[in-house]
């Protein structure tokens, strides 16, 4: 009867202006049998923007799976877009 | 052999042979009976001129076509059936009666088989896929996620500065596009903001598909609330983006920016649309 415990990325969802969603499972299992999970979210954005100045998020310390697809998915096009809807957006 | 009774009669092949045993009808127009030498039951009659033999139907036995079986079916292997499965008299109940075993409903899409529904020994109800219609046919009427969880949301400041959190974790539940979230945030320290504050969100906030019809404002409860000009912070969410930003309202003048300060506790509970 062994106890174990792990942190996955179980989910990596690309939004339409190229938001990327990140679901994190924490499963604890018992000889290989799941006995609870529960889920962590975050997102991470094409771009962020400091007072007036637009810059390239850091995902350095982002799970290996979810640089690689903001890095395929964050075009410099990907990246305008969003500044111009973010900026479309605000007050 | 006369209405004699026998013990056994017995016909049979050379089990190394390749000849066949044929029993003929004899030239009679009447109908033919093979009984059984015991009269146990009839096995076969001609069907007029004896060029062929039926069987002789069996109260005991479900024809092919019609009847009504009142006893339970017992199947080892798949049961296929092209036309429907019709309950006709009471309820239709579909039931698996091993100890702790679950239910499939399963479909086939693109040559494969698909679990559409799956019924848990337990009593979960599980829909894999493609989710919940209710009250018409269109996406739009169509519950397909729930989820509950957590988000660790950080604080920071629009421009520069910092902001120091004690608690930072709101709890969210997703029923379909709507996110609920929830939590108390307290502010250990902050060293000069510029720009308002930001507080990130679990999932982005829908964007817009009408106008600014995604954005959304709601007012924290506070404790050692901040005031200006007489109005506590709100805070804002705009279509498309993962944030909240902290503004005050002003009198006859646009928003100004609110950061938090130390020893500040924030309450939040509101809800927003997303996409996904």
């Amino acid at each position: 009867m062994a106890l174990t415990k792990e942190t996955v990325v179980d989910k990596i969802e690309v939004l339409e202006m190229g938001q990327v969603q990140v679901r994190t499972a924490t499963r604890v299992k018992e000889d290989g049998t799941v006995l609870s999970s529960s889920f962590h979210r975050h997102v991470v954005v094409p771009s962020t923007k400091k007072g007036d100045t637009w810059g390239d998020t850091d995902i350095s310390g982002e799970d290996a799976r979810v640089q690689a697809v903001a890095t395929a998915t964050w075009t410099d096009s990907v990246k305008t877009a969003y500044r111009a809807m973010v900026d479309a957006n605000s007050l | 052999m006369g209405d004699s009774i026998m013990a056994k009669v017995k016909i049979q092949g050379n089990a190394s042979g390749t000849g066949v045993l044929t029993v003929t009808a004899p030239n009679t127009s009447t109908d033919r009976t093979i009984t059984l030498p015991d009269a146990t039951g009839t096995l076969l009659n001609s069907d007029g001129d004896g060029s062929s033999l039926t069987g002789v139907a069996d109260a005991t036995k479900l024809p092919l076509a019609g009847g009504t079986m009142t006893g339970d079916l017992v199947v080892s292997a798949d049961v296929d059936i092209t036309g429907s499965l019709n309950g006709t008299s009471g309820s239709l109940d579909i039931k698996n009666e091993a100890n702790n075993q679950n239910v499939f409903i399963k479909t086939t899409s693109a040559g494969s088989e698909v679990t559409a529904l799956k019924i848990h020994s337990g009593g979960v109800l599980e829909l894999p896929s493609g989710g919940l219609r209710v009250g018409g046919t269109a996406a739009a009427n169509t519950l397909d996620d729930y989820e509950e969880g957590n988000h660790s949301s950080s604080w920071t400041t629009g421009n520069s500065g910092s902001i120091t959190m004690g608690r930072n974790s709101m709890a969210y539940v997703k029923v379909g596009k709507v996110v609920t979230i929830t939590g108390e945030f307290d502010v250990g320290s902050v060293s000069s903001p510029i720009g308002g504050l930001r507080v990130s969100l679990p999932f982005a906030i829908a964007s817009h598909t009408s106008e600014r019809n995604m954005s959304f404002v709601t007012r924290a409860g506070m404790y050692h609330i901040p005031h200006h000009e007489d109005n506590p912070p709100l805070f804002i969410g705009h279509g498309g983006t993962s944030i909240i930003e902290g503004i005050y309202e002003r009198d006859d003048n646009s928003f100004l920016d609110y950061n938090p300060q130390a020893g500040e506790t924030i309450w939040l509970c509101f809800s927003y649309f997303t996409d996904s």
